[in-house]
Formats: C-alpha cells, sequence, structure tokens
C-alpha cells in the first residue's frame, strides 16, 4: 500500500475531522504538482490570507472605533 | 533512447538477461538507466531541475528539442512497449502504453495501468529496483540527518519525509500568535470604546432631560417631528420680520436633525441681525437724543445771554454808557492837561524870580531896574523875591501836583471801564448769536419752535410722541425676542436630541461589532484564530500520522529485512571482527517535527560488542553496508519489475568486496534481469569472469557533444 493511503488510514484510525483529511489530500495534490516547495506554497498562503483577513478585521475594528469614539469635527460652512 | 540527457541520436539498448554498460565517466551511462526510470514514472531522482518545465532533460542539441524514451516490457506472453516524450518549455509529458492485445493506454490511464503492471511507485522503484549512486553516497556521509534522508529514500520514506519537512509549524504557530493578540487588543479597544460611548451617551441624556426632552422622547421620530415645529416657527417668524424663510426638507436621517438645527439656528441669527439693521429704534432715539440736546443747548445759551445783558447793565448804571465814559475821560483829560499848562506857567515864574535873584546878588548896587529903570532896592527886593518863592511858589506848585495825580487816576479808572463796557457789550452779542443759532437748528427739527417759548413746549412735545414710539417699538421687539429665543431652545433641544442619538448609533455599532457574550465564536477575528488554531491542529495531526505511518513503515522494513541485511553484509564486506549489521529506529524531534533518525549499528559475535558503523567501518565497508540494505530490501519489497538497476555501485570497494558482489549478483541470475553500469574496469573484468555469460549483453559507450552517446556491443 502507497504511503499516502497509510497516512490516510492513520487519519481515520485517530478520527481526524474531515477538515483535517481534506488539508492531507490538499498536501497530497500539492505535492504531486510541485514538491515540497508547492506544499509549502500552498500553506503558506493559506496562512497568510488567513493573517491578513485578520489584519483588515483588526484594521476595520480600529476604524469603526476611530468614527464612533472620536469627538466629530465640527463641518466649516 | 533519442534527446533525453546526454543522448542525443536514436539509441537502441538490447537488454539481456543481464547487460552491463561500461564507460568512463560523463558518457551516458545514468543518461541510459535514468531514461528507464523516466519512462516509468516521467521523474528522476537526484536530477536537481533547471527551471519550471525540467528542461534539463532535454538534450541541448536536439534538433525537436525532443525527449524521448521507449521501453519494452515483457511477461505472461504479453509484450508492453511503453513510449514517453516531451518538448523543450512543456511541463507535461505525453505517455503512451501500448499491449500486444491491442490495448492502449495514454496520460493519466498510462500511468495507472504501469502502476498496476508494476506493482510500484516512484518512491518504491527508488529503492527495490534502482540503486542511485547518490544513494549509496548517502549512507556514506558523515551527516547523521542525511543517512536519515538516505536511508528514509531506500525505505520509500521520502515522500513522507518532504511533506512533513514542509509543513511550515514555525510559520503557523507565529500567525496564530499575531492573529490572537489582534484578537485581543481589538476586543480591548472594542470594550474601552463602548465604555467611553456609554459615558458619553449619558452625558447626552443628561444634557437633553435638562433641556426638557424626557428620554421616551429621544427617538428620531420625536427629533423629525421637533424639526418640523422649528421648520414652521421659523417660517412664521421670517415672514413677520420680512426676512426671506430658509428651506427646510424633512428629515430622513439623523443627520439631517443636525443640519436642520443648523439652518434653523442661521435663520434666527440672520433674522436678529436684519431686524437690528432696519428697526426704526435707533433713528427714534438718534431724533430723540439730538432734540434732547439742542433743548440743552438752546437753554443754557439763553441764560448766559441773559447773564451777560445783567452785567452791560449793571456796568452802565456804574459808569455810564460808553458816551459818557468817553466825555468824562476827556473832562479829565483836559483838567491835567490845563493843571500842566498852571505848573509850566509856575515853573516859568520861578525860573524867572530865580534869574533875578540871581542877578541882583550878581550886582548889589543896582539902582534902577534894567527893563523898566525904575529906582529899585535891591536887597528888599531880593529878600521879597525869595520870600513869594518860598511860599507862594511852593504851595501852588503842591496843590498842582495833587490835583494832577487825582485826575490821572480817575482818567485810569476811566479808561477801565470804557474797556469793560467794550468786552461785556461783546460777550453779550455773542451770547445772543449762539442762542439765536441754537433756536435754528432746533427750529429746523421742530417747525414750530419759532421763538424761545415755543421751542420749550415743541420739545416736550416732541419728546413725549418719541418716547411712547419707542415704548411699542420695544414692547414689539421683546416679543419678537421672545420668539426667536424659543425658537433657539427648541434647536438646542434637537441639537441635544441628535447628540443623543448619534452617540447611541455609534454605541449600537460598536456594540454590534462585540462578540455578544455566550457567542464570542460570531467575532470574525475570533473566527479566524479559530481558522488558524484549526489548521495548527490539523498540520499537527498530519505529521502525527505521517510520523506514525514512517515509523511503522521503517520498523517493518527494518524488520523484514534486518537477516537479509545482515546476511549480505557478512557476504560482502566480510569483516574480520564485526560480523553483523543491524538498524536501530528511534524518533527525533527536528525544530519541532518528529522525524525518523537511523542508527546502523556493526557488532562483533564473538565477544558481543556493538558499534556506531560509521564510526569503525571504513568507506569501502560503508558502501557494502549500503548495497546490502539496498539489495536486501529489494528481494523484501514485492512487485512485479523483474529486473534491477545498479548504477556504479563499486564506489570505494576493494577487489574482494567487488569479487564479493559478482558473487551476490550471480545469485540473482537469472531469474532477477540486471542491468548495470559501471566506469570501474576491475569490476568490468571481476563481472565478465563471475557472471554467467549466457544471455549476457556488454556495451561500451562513446559520447560525443552532438551526437550524444554512442552504444557499441563488446561481448
Amino acid at each position: 500500500m502507497e504511503v499516502d493511503a497509510l497516512v490516510s488510514g492513520e487519519l481515520k484510525r485517530v478520527g481526524a475531522s474531515p477538515e483535517t483529511i481534506e488539508l492531507w489530500e490538499s498536501l497530497l495534490e500539492a505535492y504531486r504538482e510541485g514538491g515540497s516547495r508547492s506544499v509549502k506554497e500552498l500553506l503558506q498562503e493559506r496562512v497568510k490570507e488567513s493573517r491578513t483577513r485578520a489584519k483588515k478585521e483588526a484594521s476595520s475594528v480600529g476604524k469603526v472605533i476611530s468614527v464612533a469614539a472620536k469627538p466629530k469635527r465640527r463641518a466649516r460652512r | 533512447l533519442e534527446g533525453f540527457r546526454g543522448v542525443n541520436k536514436p539509441i537502441v539498448l538490447p537488454c539481456g538477461n543481464t547487460t552491463l554498460l561500461f564507460a568512463a565517466n560523463g558518457k551516458g551511462k545514468t543518461s541510459i538507466l535514468g531514461g528507464i526510470e523516466w519512462s516509468l514514472f516521467g521523474r528522476v531522482a537526484y536530477q536537481s531541475s533547471e527551471n519550471a518545465t525540467n528542461d534539463e532533460l532535454v538534450n541541448l542539441h536536439h534538433p525537436r528539442g525532443l525527449a524521448k524514451v521507449g521501453l519494452v516490457l515483457a511477461t505472461d506472453g504479453l509484450v508492453y512497449d511503453i513510449t514517453r516524450e516531451r518538448k523543450l518549455r512543456k511541463r507535461e509529458t505525453i505517455l503512451k502504453v501500448k499491449v500486444s492485445n491491442g490495448d492502449e493506454y495514454e496520460g493519466r490511464d498510462a500511468d495507472d495501468f504501469l502502476f498496476r503492471l508494476t506493482g510500484l511507485n516512484w518512491e518504491d522503484f527508488s529503492r527495490a529496483v534502482f540503486l542511485h549512486q547518490e544513494s549509496i553516497r548517502g549512507l556514506l556521509t558523515d551527516k547523521p540527518e542525511d543517512r536519515d534522508a538516505a536511508l528514509d529514500r531506500l525505505f520509500g520514506l521520502e515522500k513522507l519525509r518532504n511533506l512533513s519537512a514542509s509543513i511550515p509549524a514555525k510559520v503557523v504557530a507565529d500567525a496564530v500568535e499575531e492573529v490572537r493578540r489582534r484578537a485581543e487588543q481589538a476586543t480591548v479597544k472594542l470594550e474601552g470604546a463602548a465604555e467611553q460611548l456609554e459615558q458619553q451617551r449619558q452625558r447626552h441624556l443628561d444634557e437633553a432631560k435638562e433641556l426638557g426632552l424626557a428620554e421616551k422622547e429621544l427617538t428620531f421620530e420625536s427629533g423629525r417631528a421637533l424639526a418640523r415645529n422649528i421648520a414652521s416657527q421659523v417660517e412664521v417668524v421670517s415672514k413677520e420680520n420680512a426676512y426671506p424663510p430658509p428651506e427646510f426638507s424633512e428629515a430622513t436621517g439623523v443627520e439631517d436633525l443636525e443640519r436642520l438645527a443648523r439652518r434653523a439656528r442661521d435663520a434666527t441669527k440672520g433674522i436678529a441681525l436684519a431686524v437690528a439693521k432696519t428697526s426704526p429704534t435707533a433713528e427714534l432715539t438718534k431724533r430723540l437724543s439730538s432734540i434732547e440736546l439742542l433743548g440743552e443747548q438752546l437753554e443754557e445759551d439763553e441764560a448766559h445771554k441773559a447773564e451777560a445783558e445783567a452785567a452791560v447793565r449793571e456796568h452802565q448804571d456804574e459808569w455810564g454808557d460808553e458816551d459818557a465814559i468817553k466825555s468824562r475821560k476827556q473832562e479829565l483829560a483836559e483838567a491835567i492837561k490845563r493843571f500842566d499848562h498852571e505848573l509850566s506857567v509856575l515853573g516859568l515864574q520861578d525860573r524867572i524870580l530865580t534869574a533875578s535873584i540871581e542877578f541882583l546878588k550878581s550886582d548889589p548896587h543896582v539902582k534902577n531896574c534894567p527893563v523898566c529903570s525904575q529906582g529899585i532896592n535891591a536887597q528888599r527886593l531880593v529878600d521879597q523875591l525869595k520870600k513869594q518863592v518860598q511860599s507862594v511858589q511852593g504851595k501852588q506848585a503842591s496843590s498842582l501836583h495833587a490835583k494832577i495825580e487825582k485826575h490821572r487816576e480817575k482818567l485810569a479808572d476811566y479808561e477801565q471801564a470804557e474797556k469793560d463796557a467794550i468786552q461785556l457789550r461783546k460777550t453779550a452779542k455773542k451770547s445772543a448769536l449762539r442762542a439765536a443759532k441754537a433756536l435754528a437748528s432746533l427750529s429746523e427739527i421742530l417747525t414750530d419752535a419759532t421763538d424761545v417759548a415755543k421751542a420749550k413746549g415743541a420739545i416736550q412735545r416732541e419728546q413725549k410722541s418719541l418716547h411712547k414710539k419707542l415704548e411699542e417699538l420695544n414692547q414689539f421687539h421683546s416679543r419678537r425676542v421672545e420668539k426667536l429665543q424659543a425658537i433657539d431652545n427648541q434647536v438646542d433641544r434637537l441639537r441635544a436630541l441628535y447628540r443623543f442619538l448619534i452617540t447611541e448609533a455609534k454605541f449600537e455599532t460598536i456594540s454590534a461589532r462585540k462578540p455578544k457574550e455566550g457567542h464570542e465564536e460570531e467575532d470574525p477575528l475570533k473566527q479566524e484564530l479559530e481558522n488558524l488554531l484549526g489548521l495548527q491542529e490539523s498540520l499537527q495531526q498530519v505529521a502525527q500520522a505521517i510520523n506514525a505511518v514512517a515509523k511503522a513503515r521503517a520498523a517493518t522494513v527494518v524488520q523484514e529485512s534486518h537477516g537479509e541485511i545482515a546476511s549480505l553484509y557478512q557476504r560482502l564486506c566480510n569483516h574480520p571482527y564485526f560480523d553483523g549489521i543491524r538498524i536501530d529506529t528511534e524518533e527525533k524531534n527536528v525544530r519541532g517535527l518528529v522525524r525518523n533518525t537511523y542508527t546502523i549499528r556493526a557488532s562483533a559475535s564473538q565477544d558481543a560488542n556493538e558499534t556506531i558503523a560509521s564510526s569503525r567501518l571504513s568507506t569501502g565497508q560503508m558502501n557494502c553496508v549500503a548495497l546490502s540494505v539496498y539489495l536486501a530490501l529489494a528481494r523484501v519489497l514485492t512487485h512485479k519489475l523483474g529486473f534491477l538497476i545498479l548504477d556504479d555501485p563499486s564506489q570505494n570497494l576493494d577487489t574482494e568486496h567487488k569479487v564479493a558482489l559478482a558473487r551476490i549478483l550471480k545469485e540473482l541470475q537469472p531469474a532477477t534481469q540486471l542491468l548495470i553500469a559501471t566506469q570501474d574496469s576491475e569490476l568490468q573484468t571481476i563481472l565478465r569472469s563471475n557472471l554467467d555469460s549466457a544471455g549476457t549483453l556488454a556495451y561500451e559507450l562513446d559520447w560525443h557533444a552532438l551526437s550524444g552517446t554512442n552504444l557499441a556491443p563488446v561481448w
């Protein structure tokens, strides 16, 4: 049996979540496409996307706070 | 092969039961062997890539820029014709399999068919069929991690090793920490902002209440109604004061309330300003002030005039009029003149008497008067003259002097009186002129003020009239001010309401962003953190599963091949003391990743001594270890490919080792087809003498830059 299938079996045996199984399959797919570099890039991209979303979200929170909590400048007439 | 690596022009390599390729380094041995690997799996181990399309696999001089390898396999009466080709700058290879029974396969189907046919994947091929020279070198290195990697490759665990090493555990952990920090900071900021806005909201609520708004009225609907009310009031007041009414649109949002409030406030200010500019109050006040001032002036001038006239009259009573004063002055001057004349006559007489006395004194014997020639007594005459001079002349002169002095004093008094009279007359005239002027000015304003008496009455009447008008105006102004003030008060309430609503809206915005208690998972940042934590956990599970499989697989392979490895080692190495070999498998944590690590131990059966093989064995002996592991694994792993490929297997081996290797290879004949490439002439000789010559084909390889590798049979 191929090692890929053995790892998939091991993941199922330890009760890994469907997300983990899916992640493993995506890692295999990436490895097939471009080896270790592709796997690393795939994961780094996912982490980067998550970090970027979090950064944007934190920034939007900051914006909401700055608009809501700071006194409004009186408009010139 | 054609156009593949060192091979350019097409060559055909008929293989016997054993096929030997002899050539010096760089003549194309590895290219031919790699061609077999590539034809089956589309890739070659230990071949670093030139670019993304692996163009290094295509020969530089091939006229069509094409690499093409055909491999013919035969088993169970069927022949399998496998062809793989690819062009320069193309990522994909084209694989075709034709079976003698007429079946044909292409692409992915052909790959799947080959897997079913051979029972091998690429990793297993590298450990069970093709002994690369790099695999041997990996075991010979001093670096444990390289040796571990080499053994992982031999055990078919290279893919798992690479996958495990590709997991960026630190990057994920750093990202988790970063997102966790952002989520915590956002929570703290949101809570702080919510608290601040709650305080603001309370303050604006208090302000609104102070302005008379009830808490239940603090709604947008109330604000809109209030704005509507203000707009209608502003319109009424604008009309009353002939001020252009501002346009008020219906409020559709909270922000409109502030805009309407500002417009209303502008309107009330504008009305107040315009009214101040056009109001008659100022003019009336100015007229009243002018009349009062002119009245006062007239009264004052009249008083001065009366005073001056009284002074003139009083002066006249004392001194008479100016003509009388002049006449009296003239009289006095004439008297003084007369007295002066008398005084001068008296002086003449005095001088005549004095001269007569002097004459008589000079000639005391004179008998006749020199003037009238009458006889005279000179002495007696002298005495008479002296007596007259002393008594009469002296008295008369004194009297005259006294008179003159007295008259002069009087004259001076009259001169002063004359001056005073002139001055008083002038003053009276000036006062009269001023009074007349004041009356004239007044009569310009009040036409019926034709004289002083009438002027006073006119002033009183006008004052009364003006006071009345001003009173009326003030009353109107007060009412207007009250109305404007009432609007301003409503505007203040509207603004307070607006501030409250805005703050409440902001508070709600912040509250909406704040995760609700018990629903923290709805927070996008928390969700992102959960995602990353999920990814981290999944990766840990994957890494653990990889590790478990790698460990189990390595243990199984080692266990299954242990006896075979030891036996082959004994025969190949023939070490005089360390006659046994064992591979121990352990787990090792490398930068957060658990990996297999292997220790090759050599043992001495005579006294049960053990040592780490690489520390005691020579490079050639370690090569024997590598060959033992490879050949043992080749026997253990079950697959359907009945051949073995050995690329330069005799590195660092001495003659005895090479003979032992040849003998082991001979044992593999004829059940296993062998394909051996070597540049070692001694091994060449040993193989020639040891291998079964039946079915063995040997080739000499040559190479030219343009044509590439050429084959020449030598046996």
